[in-house]
């Protein structure tokens, strides 16, 4: 298997992943064997940020860590559908999160695949997650330019924000209340448990 | 990050659907894997219907409910929980069917006092329920806010109840439809089917007695 498909495992298997993203991945040369080498180790295609935030403290009060799943569910995308979102992003001044995977691969002032990167265009992957983290006043912004862009792409994306809990509470889901934005009822929650470990 | 965020289905059926991750960080102190065998201990002492734990060379070991050893295959191969809580493991992930269970292992986690990060996938106000009983505050929520593109891809609500199941997307909707057919043909059981699909989300979070039921309800 040869380069740009050698790009598909880091963005379709399941974990061993993000030793990948901490190494050089000397893309775009790539052999097979080379991309299984460097996936040794644990991880998904994001990264741990939401499963550790209580130890690692690595999200403020405020600030909203927003996850757009390209491709997800079921359906798969193209990095061509990737890099419409992307850019329209970056057109927006959003600045993409540097320890993600995707990120490697895209030129953050202009949201577009890097140009040694491009063979990968028309490659597709399970899903490939685009990351970013704005002020909680931005977030509703951040959703319109997604939902404008959702119509020029030829599959799905599933949008995800993580936020911190007050006194108990989600006030996130207040403000998207207001602007008509609906939440499901079901999420990921991070007890806290791990606040004590180190301190 | 989303991972088991993407499971879809109504009220009831998610009532039955609760997933448990413990994750360290890539360098935590070596002294903390004791502690994430106790933590593995506890899950597995309460009825997970799946449970598994990875070291870090991403090696992982798997037990699934009702997975029968005529049904390992080569690369998915199915181990008792004893095996997975004898595990050294870097990451954890238990799957339960109801909230008392889930309930009892967070609480037992929070009197061991052992420091390592949970999340639990569920109903939000029942998550925050289990949080008050335990007295804990809930530090962090990833919410899901919708799918969008071209929806009219999309496969039935039904198969996307499964596939969603899987946190990495690596069941195939076509295999679910495949599956089925062979139900309605009378070739294998919605029990077999459930496990068949849950084989191959390696990190072992599809709930097959949910996805059984889903399977039994579209054959029906």
């Amino acid at each position: 298997m040869s380069w740009p498909r050698t790009i598909r495992p880091l963005f379709s298997g399941a974990g061993r992943t993000l030793v990948s993203i901490n190494k050089d991945l000397k893309l775009p040369k790539r052999s097979f064997e080379d991309v299984m080498e460097d996936q040794k180790g644990l991880g998904g295609r994001g990264t741990t940020d939401m499963k550790t935030v209580d130890l690692t403290e690595n999200l403020p009060y405020g600030m909203v860590d927003i996850s757009i799943e390209m491709g997800r569910p079921a359906l798969g995308v193209y990095f061509r559908d990737v890099e419409k979102v992307s850019s329209s992003l970056a057109q927006n001044e959003i600045d993409f999160d540097p320890s993600n995977n995707l990120t490697k691969i895209i030129d953050p002032s202009t949201g577009r695949i890097k140009k040694e990167y491009k063979d990968v265009l028309d490659e597709k992957v399970l899903s490939a997650v685009i990351r970013c983290r704005v002020p909680f006043e931005e977030v509703v912004d951040v959703y319109d330019v997604l939902e404008k862009v959702a119509s020029k792409i030829d599959t799905v994306f599933t949008l995800f924000l993580v936020n911190r809990c007050v006194d108990g509470k989600i006030p996130l889901i207040h403000t998207l209340k207001d602007h008509g934005i609906e939440v499901r009822e079901n999420g990921k929650t991070n007890l806290g448990l791990g606040r004590s470990i180190f301190s | 990050m989303t991972h088991s965020g993407h499971r879809l289905g109504n009220r009831a059926s998610l009532l039955g659907d609760w997933v448990i991750l413990a994750r360290m960080p890539y360098d935590y102190p070596p002294e903390i894997q004791r502690k994430m065998k106790t933590l593995v201990r506890i899950c597995a002492r309460h009825n997970p219907v799946c449970i598994s734990s990875y070291d870090k060379d991403g090696k992982v070991i798997r037990y699934m409910a009702g997975w029968e050893g005529r049904q390992v295959s080569a690369v998915h191969i199915s181990s008792s929980i004893e095996d997975v809580a004898n595990d050294p493991i870097l990451q954890h992930h238990a799957v339960y069917t109801n909230k008392e269970d889930v309930l009892n292992v967070v609480k037992e986690i929070k009197e061991a006092e052992l420091g390592i990060p949970i999340v639990v996938a569920g109903l939000f106000d029942e998550v925050f329920d289990i949080c008050e009983k335990i007295e804990t505050e809930p530090h962090t929520v990833n919410l899901c806010v919708g799918t969008f593109g071209n929806l009219k891809l999309l496969p039935e609500p039904h198969i996307l109840e499964l596939v969603t199941m899987c946190g990495h997307g690596r069941v195939s909707s076509n295999l679910a439809r495949h599956l089925i057919d062979k139900i309605k043909k009378r070739e294998m059981t919605p029990k077999e089917a459930a496990i068949e699909l849950g084989k191959q989300c390696t990190c072992n979070i599809l709930n097959p007695i949910r996805a059984e039921k889903i399977i039994s309800d579209a054959t029906s």
